[in-house]
């Protein structure tokens, strides 16, 4: 114990654990609410007699819910502004050079100062900073969320079930894989043809009852025959993405899609991380799995499967949320590293990592280069305090 | 102990071979075209006149030949069953490829869609035979008529489209032809049938068969971009990336070993809390913005003169020097700023970790008795407790190597030094994956391999672990 005392004491300090919740509670806030933040439309604004939020319907036409609206800005008969009235990608045609924060900038009022500067075309650098922070926690929660539940799936299975005890019938493994694999190949047909919705409700029919009268008839076919390697299947494909550094994966992986998306950078972020949060499952339930516990909930006739998700997730998942800190600052950094490359995301989103390729650029302008990366650093370390925190909590109760 | 280590050894072939395949599936499923990219190098390209397109077609032809991209991919293809087989689409016109494709994935059988598109070609024969009695208004609007033809988004509103065309231009020669040909296509979508998916067998006579034959035995092909042999390219670029780790190994090793030792000494005092604060706040840096920081500081004038100390990274390095000494003498200023940028993490990293080692040990009962007999402290440390935590330490440093060749791929990319990451990025970009194959093999094979010699090294430094006992 005290050994551990003497390994994270320096990280600690209450000062510093409170500073880094504060920080990251910011940026969480930021990242959710930056349409809000920073924007050149209005947030409540009287527009051709009613008044509406040209703010909202912005926010809402980003995820997706309604289409985005064109304002006329001459009619808007009054309004009331973001905090930061400027967009990222808001072209400032006054500018043909970058403006410091501390140069005279000419704005009408000290509300329009571009507090951060800005770059080359003009857009506000604080504003950049606000919405490649919404990049950034789209990207480091949804991945980790992602990859959350596939290593804890693929780590519980392959944990409990280990390399001899999954029993399955073979004519069930065999017929389960053939739909599975039709499965996958009518869920990509839409991309390789258009066969419309008919199609795919005539053939979910016809295969569920060919399975159905497979399973009746064919004798046998019910009871369990051999076992599933599921442990060994789980481990080879960990050590197949552990073989290769992460950058070079990812960029083979990205290769292959043609329109860039933050979608994209999502997925391939959680295919890469989820090995992590399997093996501790893994490592978890091989521990638990011969326990009294355990043995006496088979006992009264439990399944598997329930055994696994009443009684094995939630001790599994203390330990595996303890590395999720560490996961999501993971992501923020590769996402960064992917748009500072100019790959993933696309060209029209301005996130942190963009924001300092283009200072790569321009060597002039000192903070151009200066805060993002500052944003960078103050997000990832706050997250490592924490994750750091949470790693000694689950170690004092072991 | 020998049985593991030859067991440990075998099991990288399946690893290997399944990494191979990954990177197989991915190059074909990208969508540049590598043929397309060769033949733009050698400078043939698509002009508007008929005889380019009949030289183009045969030129491709002839590449996809000679690269061996005429044959099928991989030991079996599924497919939708309306597909053409390999051979039925290597008959096809290269240019008519893509438009036959696009109409095949709107679900129109593949004799009517190859019939319109030779329609489309007679049409534009005609278009080529009248081309120089034409005004600009009208040819301009003819070509306009053929690309329509060509690309059908959506047939029906295209065919709306063409009718409003013909309507247009009421006068022009060839407003039969386009009514021909919209017959020749069944637009009403009621044509398409439910494909199931078919299997095909290719057997061993595919791409995939034939470039994993050839790397085992050697041959890494030629690099499209250059038709450099790639073994030549991967041996160059590996040289500065080899240079980057061993300055990297040898940075970190000499700076972090020193503070972790003091940080132990002194655990939980002042310097020990700065020193692990500091490491902490390190690496958290990204060292892509280390790496712009330096850039814009070090190697620009434009803050103040004396800051100019580096050369600039822009500027590109000769590849005349062989050996790595001639490569370190020459370039030693220039490698300083980027060998600080990839160490800086391992610094931080190995900094905290050997900490740890350290302190683990000195609570160790051994300690205790040192302690006990009067040793003193400092001798205690680097007589007793060094020696020992050296073994997990050993262990951490070299698996820790392989992962600075992916610390490496970004500096190398910003600092244009040309290792094998920026190799790497490169041939990414430009589809040169004959390239991106070797490289990616080559770089599991040596993660594979530092992974395994960490783990028997810790066996054999360790007698403590014995895999006798395994289960």
């Amino acid at each position: 114990m005290s050994n551990n005392n003497l390994l994270y004491r320096q990280v600690q300090s209450p000062m510093v654990l409170k500073i880094a919740k504060w920080i990251i509670g910011i940026f969480l806030v930021i990242g959710l609410c930056s349409h809000f933040i920073a924007n050149d439309m209005p947030l409540l604004a009287k527009y051709e007699g009613s008044v509406s939020s040209p703010a909202t319907v912005e926010f809402l036409s980003d995820i997706g819910i309604v289409d985005s609206r064109i304002y006329d800005e001459t009619k808007f008969k009054w309004k009331i502004m973001p905090p930061i009235p400027y967009s990222s990608d808001q072209l400032n045609s006054r500018f043909n050079v970058s403006v410091g924060p501390l140069d005279n900038q000419e704005v009408s009022s000290l509300r329009y100062r571009h507090w951060l500067g800005t770059d080359q075309l003009g857009r506000d650098v604080l504003a950049g900073l606000v919405h490649g922070t919404n990049i950034a926690v789209k990207v480091g929660l949804l991945s980790v969320f992602f990859s959350l539940l596939l290593g804890l799936y693929l780590g519980l299975l392959s944990g409990y079930f280990g390399d001899n005890s999954w029993k399955i019938n073979i004519f069930a493994l065999l017929i389960g894989t053939l739909i599975k694999a039709l499965g996958l190949y009518y869920i990509l047909y839409p991309i390789i043809v258009n066969p419309g919705l008919f199609y795919y409700l005539n053939l979910t029919f016809i295969v569920t009852i060919l399975q159905l009268a497979l399973y009746k008839f064919i004798p046998g076919s019910t009871k369990p025959s051999i076992s599933l390697p599921i442990d060994l299947i789980t481990t080879k494909i960990i050590e197949v993405l552990n073989s290769i550094p992460t950058l070079f994966i990812i960029l083979a992986f990205l290769a292959i899609f043609t329109k860039p998306s933050i979608w994209n950078v999502i997925i391939i972020i959680s295919i890469i991380g989820w090995p992590k949060f399997a093996r501790l499952a893994r490592a978890e339930i091989l521990q638990i799995k011969n326990l009294e516990y355990i043995e006496s909930a088979k006992s009264i006739g439990l399944s598997d499967f329930q055994i696994i998700l009443k009684h094995a997730l939630p001790n599994a998942i203390t330990s595996v949320i303890s590395i999720t800190a560490f996961a999501i600052s993971g992501a923020i950094l590769l996402e960064s590293t992917l748009s500072f490359l100019g790959l993933g995301i696309p060209l029209d989103h301005v996130s942190w990592g963009s924001m300092l390729a283009d200072a790569r650029v321009n060597f002039s302008s000192w903070w151009l280069a200066l805060f993002p990366g500052l944003a960078i650093f103050f997000v990832l370390i706050s997250f490592y305090i924490i994750g750091n925190q949470l790693n000694e909590k689950m170690n004092a109760r072991h | 102990m020998l049985q593991h280590i030859v067991i440990r050894s075998l099991m990288i072939i399946p690893t290997l071979l399944i990494v191979s395949i990954v990177a197989f599936i991915l190059s074909m499923s990208t969508p540049g075209d590598e043929i397309d990219q060769a033949l733009a190098l050698e400078g043939v390209t698509l002009d508007d006149d008929r005889i380019s397109v009949t030289n183009y077609n045969s030129q491709y032809k002839k590449k996809a030949k000679q690269l061996g991209k005429d044959k099928p991919p991989f030991y079996f293809t599924i497919q939708p069953s309306n597909y053409p087989s390999y051979k039925e689409w290597s008959d096809i016109n290269v240019y008519d490829r893509k438009d036959i494709k696009r109409l095949i994935k709107s679900n129109i059988p593949l004799e009517s869609a190859i019939s319109y598109i030779q329609a489309i070609g007679d049409f534009e024969n005609k278009y080529y035979d009248a081309k120089d009695t034409l005004s600009a208004d009208l040819k301009t609007d003819w070509k306009q008529s053929i690309a329509l033809l060509r690309k059908p988004k959506q047939l029906t509103s295209i065919r709306k489209e063409l009718i409003y065309l013909a309507n247009e231009y009421q006068d022009t020669p060839h407003i039969e032809d386009i009514t021909e040909i919209l017959t020749l296509i069944p637009l009403d979508g009621k044509n398409s049938t439910w494909h199931v998916p078919s299997l095909r067998w290719h057997g061993i006579n595919n791409q995939y068969h034939s470039w994993i034959s050839s790397f085992i035995t050697g041959d890494f092909r030629m690099s499209i971009l250059d038709a450099q042999p790639v073994f030549t390219k991967i041996r160059s670029a590996m040289k500065w990336t080899v240079l980057l780790i061993l300055m990297n190994l040898v940075l970190s090793l000499l700076i972090s070993i020193p503070l972790s030792i003091l940080s132990a000494y002194y655990a939980n005092s002042r310097l020990d809390r700065l020193i692990s604060g500091l490491s902490l706040a390190v690496y958290s840096v990204p060292v892509f913005w280390m790496a712009t920081l330096l850039i814009v500081y070090f190697t620009t004038d434009t803050y103040s003169k004396w800051l100019d100390v580096f050369p600039s990274p822009a500027s590109f390095y000769s590849e005349s020097e062989t050996g790595l000494f001639g490569l370190l003498s020459k370039y030693f200023g220039r490698l300083i700023l980027p060998v600080i940028c990839i160490s800086l993490k391992d610094i931080a990293y190995l900094t905290r970790v050997i900490r740890a080692d350290l302190i683990k040990e000195s609570t160790k009962d051994y300690a205790t008795t040192l302690k006990a007999k009067g040793v003193s402290k400092w001798n205690a440390m680097w007589k007793h407790i060094l020696p020992n935590s050296m073994i997990s330490t050993v262990t951490i440093i070299i698996s820790n190597i392989p992962l600075a060749l992916a610390g490496g791929l970004i500096i190398e990319v910003i600092f244009n030094i040309p290792g094998m990451g920026r190799l790497m990025y490169s041939s990414i970009i430009q589809s040169d994956w004959n390239v991106v194959y070797a490289i990616l093999m080559l770089i599991s094979l040596v993660t594979v391999v530092f992974y395994l010699i960490g783990d028997v090294l810790y066996t054999f430094l360790n007698p403590k672990v014995s895999y006798s006992n395994d289960e």
